[in-house]
């Protein structure tokens, strides 16, 4: 062979070689969009004995449906993959409101809304499953938060005191998880759904999540809505 | 291809689409299929109607229109009335005109079908608009034809059947059975006499509805009328709640307020529908539609695969 067409087979491979881990003939990968649920409850009552808080005086002890999806772009393949990522969820809690002369629940509903939305620096210790095909995947996530919530009572937005029961948390969040990699259990569909919609890999995970929604209120609001919490989520993961 | 199979198709092509002709109307301007009017609209302005042909190419006769307090049939019986006739215009592709039917024409009122006099209260006596174009079919003839339903409707609708109302903060929430004809409900709040709130409700296909009154004071004691109103405008007798009295009530906000909290939000605006139902189970949907996006690419890539 010529030396200038070794060069150019070099060069054609050198992709290839650059993620040398990665299975011969797999599409390239730069994304892993998430769908994620969790039963959420936040830690209004927290500071209250049990059964006494507002949340539960409000909503009784059952948890919030919260759900998120969550995009990630990677930008480094080498020993595990390093992602920026966005996720936004949703959540929300009916219960009945009090009547104020009796404090005897009333016929209006109330509820709280919230919507979290993080943005996210995410590591995949995916190189065991690559490599190895190892196909447990442990992650950490991590990353500021920004949470609008409201109140409604009946239809509309509830006003106390003459404020509007609606705003926004500041805070961080930090993930521990473990992903389980589906291709281990059908290679041939694995490799047919790459060929056919560039999706690398299919993964259903869990995750724990201790989010801080207090951190950064200000000192006029020392007992503010704390919608922090340590949650766990399940979902499903692709990675294209 | 052979002459044969050509001609087979032929004549096939020409028998589906001796099938596929067909005669639409609508009141013009609109999209309604039928019309309700009451007594005091024999004498208003006449309704105009849009018909529409669609189809292939058939005989070259005119498409003859009338009224009938009948069946449409193949035309007009003796002594209904006939409307101008739409002379042969290439009855092809898609044709379509307008004409005008004054209401105190129609056979209903006519005293020679045994019709009633316009004004006449307490019926509801429906009357047909006919469209026919005749076409021979061998040694036969057939007739395309099409009705567009009037209803002369002088009868109230039936009272409605329940009402129950539960006090809300300076609001009333109130639930209804109303009858099938019934397309809306009036209701009006009530306080010593004087009416205080009224609002409007649309009951669902089987005559059930709420509505909520806003706008009440607190402490003072209220009485709901409400009252049905049929698709022709006639109005039923009303039907009056118990008495409630709204209270004044918090929810989670206020809860949260009186046990000491400080939080006052910061006016975020999020856009919030109102009238949402009560369900828990929202934040299933961010998790769902992915979910279900998911095992569609999946789904697909499986069938791709076979």
């Amino acid at each position: 062979m010529k030396a200038t067409q070794l060069l150019w087979a070099v060069l054609a491979l050198s992709p290839a070689l650059a993620l040398g881990d990665e299975v011969r003939g797999a599409s390239s990968r730069t994304f892993y969009f998430e769908a994620k649920v969790s039963p959420y409850t936040p830690n209004i009552d927290s500071g209250y004995s049990a059964g006494t808080g507002p949340y539960a005086k409000s909503f009784g002890a059952g948890f919030m449906w919260l759900g998120e999806a969550e995009l990630d772009f990677q930008f480094f393949q080498k020993f595990g993959s390093l992602a920026i990522g966005l996720s936004a969820g949703y959540a929300e809690k009916y219960g009945k409101g009090v009547v104020v002369a009796t404090g005897q629940p009333s016929s209006e509903s109330t509820a709280l809304h919230i919507v979290p939305i993080k943005a996210l620096l995410v590591y995949r210790f995916d190189w065991l499953n690559i490599k190895y095909d190892i196909p447990l995947v442990p992650y950490l996530k991590g990353g500021p938060v920004i949470m609008p919530w409201w109140v409604t009572k009946g239809p509309d937005i509830e006003v106390a005191d003459g404020l509007k029961a609606q705003g926004y948390k500041l805070g961080l969040s930090g993930t521990l998880g473990l992903a389980f990699c589906l291709d281990f259990l059908d290679r041939r569909l694995a490799r047919d759904f790459d060929t056919s919609m560039g999706v690398n890999h299919s993964y259903i995970f869990a995750e724990g999540t201790l989010q801080n929604m207090v951190l950064f209120e200000p000192a006029s609001n020392p007992k503010p809505l704390n919608l922090s919490s340590l949650h766990v989520m399940f979902g499903l993961g692709l990675e294209f | 291809m052979s002459s044969k199979l050509a001609i087979w198709f032929g004549v096939m092509a020409c028998s589906t689409g001796a099938l596929a002709q067909t005669i639409t109307f609508v009141q013009n301007g609109t999209a309604a299929t039928s019309f309700t009017f009451k007594g005091d609209g024999c004498s208003s302005n006449p309704i105009t109607l849009q018909w529409t042909y669609t189809g292939t190419a058939i005989s070259q006769n005119p498409m003859n229109l009338w009224a009938t307090a009948g069946t449409c049939g193949s035309g007009p019986d003796a002594g209904d009335p006939s409307f101008t006739a739409v002379p042969y215009t290439a009855w092809f592709g898609t044709r379509s005109g307008t004409f005008d039917v004054p209401l105190s024409t129609l056979p209903i009122f006519s005293s020679a079908d045994g019709g009633v006099s316009c004004g006449q209260t307490g019926v509801t006596l429906p009357a047909y608009v006919c469209a026919g174009i005749s076409y021979p079919v061998g040694a036969t003839s057939q007739t395309i034809q099409a009705n567009y339903k009037i209803t002369y409707d002088t009868q109230p609708p039936a009272v409605p059947s329940s009402i129950s109302c539960s006090a809300e903060d300076s609001a009333l929430s109130c639930s209804y059975t109303s009858n099938s004809d019934t397309v809306k409900v009036l209701a009006t709040a009530r306080s010593g006499g004087a009416d205080v709130a009224s609002t409007e409700s649309t009951p669902n296909s089987s005559g059930s509805g709420s509505f909520r009154i806003k706008g009440l004071t607190n402490g003072v004691t209220y009485s709901v009328g409400i009252k049905g109103y049929d698709a022709a405008g006639n109005v039923s007798d009303e039907l009056v709640s118990d008495p409630s009295t709204p209270v004044q009530t918090e929810g989670f906000f206020g809860i949260l307020r009186d046990a000491g909290s400080t939080e006052e939000g910061n006016g975020c605006a999020i856009v919030h529908s109102s009238g949402e139902s009560p369900s828990d189970r929202g934040g299933l949907i961010g998790f769902l539609v992915p979910l279900a996006a998911i095992a569609l690419l999946r789904a697909l890539s499986r069938r791709s695969a076979r």
